[in-house]
């Protein structure tokens, strides 16, 4: 059992992409995968499920009006579950600002689903929130996905001064599974970042590296994962080995 | 002293709570007659020393229960044969779960840990009658 958060607080850098296209992949090889959208903008549910609406979010869930179980969908086209957001996560912070051990209600919501599924998989907003707190101390580890340019790098600075903030002042250490390589360019620029990544941060970096390919955002319209959309692209094939890597 | 961001403190504890701080140092190299220290002083200026022990990833730890969000001072020193040897510069930290350090000893002339803040003077209340000011007065008041 995997709980994963996919966080940058660069936004930008195709975390939902990857989120989705993982756990599609996860799905294919017969893993039982949860997604949890955590982006008040709704990026993942609107990717697998169109323009539908939702009764019971995530939202209803922290806000104790009603279980997790009661808020999964079922995608047949990705193949996982799904926990939809909606808009109204974004003013979650204020709601729970006094909540008696507000950064653990994720982790207590999930508690009686975790046999199902061999992985969850929380998409995180790029802001750092209450809802990203939670979804790092429900989390064993994360996952770190950057476009290879300078600021990238800055990104990994305050997502490792977050975990070590979640340390220092929560008590709960958050591991780092790796850096994801996405919108990858074979520039010279590119490989710097990456170099850096390992060498100054220490960090482990996939070998897989997602292409820029506009298959994957055809595959977002199309409301399918890009190994079904365009099997044959190089996005599609680098995001199914990298699935298998991350595994 | 860094100022707290609330999203990281803990909701579930009352400022003032005990609390289980790790004291973690890394980058610590000891030879065989040197031992490794913190030196925690508190607001009431009480000192506690604790040993720092190495743990599986190679850095040095201690646990010590402190007051959740109180403001305190902490010293590491490394100390041969029980002469203090080696130090770092004193640090004002709040208790939280976790204070992570790299071991930077300073060479100048060891700096002693902020001295005890004053504390007001103590004085008995106007109103209080003659016979408890002292203890002769009691017992002659109360017949010991």
């Amino acid at each position: 059992m995997a709980v994963v958060s996919v966080i940058n607080q660069k936004g930008g850098v195709a975390k939902t992409t990857t989120s989705l296209n993982v756990a599609s992949n996860w799905a294919a090889m017969g893993k039982r995968v949860l997604l949890i959208d955590l982006d008040p903008q709704s990026s993942a549910t609107k990717a697998v499920f169109g323009d539908q609406e939702f009764e019971k979010t995530i939202f209803d869930v922290v806000m104790n009006q009603c279980l997790i179980e009661d808020t999964i969908v079922h995608s047949d086209r990705f193949d996982f579950d799904v926990v939809p957001a909606e808009i109204l996560l974004s003013g979650i912070d204020l709601q729970l600002a006094a909540h008696f051990g507000r950064e653990t209600i994720l982790r207590r919501k999930l508690e009686p689903i975790l046999r199902r599924y061999d992985a969850i998989l929380f998409d995180c907003s790029p802001s750092l929130g209450l809802m990203t707190v939670n979804a790092l101390m429900a989390s064993q580890d994360i996952i770190i996905p950057i476009c290879p340019e300078y600021f990238s790098l800055k990104g990994i600075e305050l997502i490792l001064q977050t975990l070590q903030n979640i340390r220092t002042g929560l008590g709960y250490k958050v591991g780092v599974r790796g850096v994801v390589i996405t919108r990858f360019r074979d520039r010279r620029i590119a490989k710097k970042v990456i170099e850096d990544v390992q060498e100054v941060y220490g960090l482990k970096v996939y070998s897989n590296y997602i292409p820029d390919n506009i298959a994957v955002e055809e595959a977002h319209h199309d409301h399918s994962p890009v190994h079904k959309y365009a099997p044959k692209c190089a996005a599609a094939k680098a995001y199914t080995s990298l699935a298998k890597e991350l595994w | 002293m860094a100022k707290a961001n609330p999203l990281f403190i803990d909701s579930t504890k009352m400022t003032g709570d005990s609390i289980g701080t790790q004291f973690e140092l890394s980058g610590v190299g000891l030879y065989e007659d040197e031992e490794i220290f913190v030196l925690i002083t508190n607001a009431l200026g009480e000192v506690t020393q604790m040993p720092l022990k190495m743990n599986a990833d190679c850095n040095y730890q201690t646990k010590a229960w402190l007051r959740h969000q109180k403001s305190f001072y902490y010293q590491y020193v490394i100390e041969k044969n029980g002469q203090r040897f080696l130090q770092s510069v004193a640090k004002q930290a709040r208790a939280q779960y976790a204070i992570l350090d790299k071991w930077e000893p300073v060479l100048a002339e060891p700096g002693a840990l902020p001295a005890r803040e004053a504390q007001p003077a103590i004085s008995a209340p106007a109103n209080i009658p003659d016979h408890v000011k002292s203890v002769a007065s009691l017992m002659e008041k109360f017949g010991f």
